[in-house]
């Protein structure tokens, strides 16, 4: 005699796998209830906030702004009582003189003379180059305006990464380190006393940008005599 | 329907495509799945257009709640239980009452010999034949495999009304096979 069980048990078995006929249309009725978009996992504004970090975050790696100004080379020079003046005025004087004299005013301001010995022989020397560079400009700014000269020298290979830079970083970068160091050697050319320890405060690469300036300074100004010799 | 739909590889990437809404998915899903549930339904609700109406709303509710789906056991399985539970809504939408407490449960401790013999559609026209309220708990029971506590559970009632239903309802099926002729 079976139980209740066994009935079940069989009638399950059945219609476990039973499977109704579906009616014509009844898909598209189900379509109109669902939902015509899907859900937004990643919302608009999420998108919009990644998007700006990344912005940031490319502009960041972009612009790296390093504290060593060893490539920045792009100077101004105020031909009205500048040194560069009083250089260009004397051309028949030999170019070692000058150097030496340049080094010695350095050396007259405390600054250790790291490379200031070699850079402005051999960098004038081995780079022909450079004076076209810094002849073109010159002479054009001359033909325009007596006011302004501006120089720009490619020196090493570390130029050609900084000069790739949005303006903005350079121009930033001439207001603080670079145009203090300028400025402080014009006045140590002068012959007036500068406070060096001044400007190293803040600045860890300053003596790395101080030769890097000084560098520029002395090519630039032998590249100006030779050009002003060669006229 | 004679809609051709891309062959979706495995079960899991059907699930995939379904979560992120691709219609074709739940087209696909639909046509895999509707018939069956159709049937499950139809064991609840004798009415066609009513049960077609309850598993349209299985459906909406079985895309909606793909997120929670884990994974963890059958998928068909898991898609069947919220077909029932839309249809006990259902039934409860429409108030149909499950029948009261009753004091006296029927004991029939051994059924026919002719229940064993019955084809499938002699079962259904039986099973369709019980009340509504007997015949809910006798599906969740006997065909489902829903114990008493859950079947208390799902319908807010006592596991001795689930019992004594149950015992009710065989008692009801006895009877029928005389009354139907089967």
């Amino acid at each position: 005699m079976k139980d209740w069980n066994s009935v079940e048990e069989k009638w399950r078995e059945q219609l476990q796998n039973k499977s109704e006929d579906i009616p014509e249309g009844l898909w598209s009725r189900l379509e109109e209830r669902l939902p015509e978009k899907p859900a937004r996992r990643f919302p608009i504004y999420w998108a919009a906030a990644a998007m700006l970090l990344l912005a940031l975050g490319l502009s960041w790696n972009w612009n790296p702004a390093t504290e060593e100004g060893a490539a920045e080379v792009s100077r101004v020079i105020e031909k009205m009582n500048s040194p560069v003046e009083k250089a260009a005025t004397s051309v028949s004087e030999p170019l070692i003189i000058q150097t030496k004299a340049t080094e010695s005013t350095f050396a007259k301001a405390s600054i250790q003379p790291v490379s200031i010995e070699e850079s402005p022989a051999s960098v004038v020397v081995d780079s022909p180059k450079e004076e076209i560079v810094a002849t073109v400009p010159m002479i054009e700014k001359k033909e325009e305006s007596q006011e302004i000269l501006t120089v720009r020298l490619d020196i090493d290979p570390i130029m050609e990464e900084e000069e790739v830079k949005p303006a903005f970083a350079q121009q930033k970068r001439r207001k603080s380190l670079f145009g203090k160091i300028v400025g402080e050697i014009r006045q140590a050319l002068d012959g007036e006393p500068v406070n060096w320890q001044k400007l190293k405060e803040g600045n860890a690469s300053f003596e790395n940008s101080i030769h890097t300036v000084a560098n520029t300074y002395v090519k630039t100004e032998e590249n100006l005599k030779r050009t002003l010799q060669i006229q | 329907m004679s809609t051709r739909l891309p062959a979706f590889l495995s079960e899991p990437e059907l699930i995939d495509a379904c979560r992120k809404n691709n219609r074709q998915a739940q087209h696909a899903l639909f046509q895999k799945m509707a018939g069956k549930m159709l049937s499950v339904v139809k064991r609840y609700i004798t009415n066609t257009s009513e049960a077609e109406d309850t598993l349209m709303e299985g459906f909406v509710k079985v895309f909606a709640k793909l997120d929670q789906y884990q994974g963890g056991g059958s998928f068909e399985g898991w898609i069947r239980k919220i077909m029932v539970n839309e249809a006990l809504m259902s039934i409860r939408k429409n108030k149909n009452r499950y029948p009261l407490d009753i004091d006296v449960a029927y004991d029939i401790a051994h059924p026919d010999e002719t229940l064993m013999q019955l084809g499938l559609q002699e079962i259904e026209a039986l099973i369709a034949s019980l009340p509504t309220g007997y015949r809910t708990i006798f599906n969740l029971y006997a065909i489902e495999g829903y114990s008493h506590a859950e079947i208390a559970d799902l319908l807010d009632i006592s596991e001795g009304t689930s019992k004594s239903q149950l015992s009710r309802a065989r008692a009801i099926l006895q009877n029928q096979l005389i009354t139907l002729q089967l």
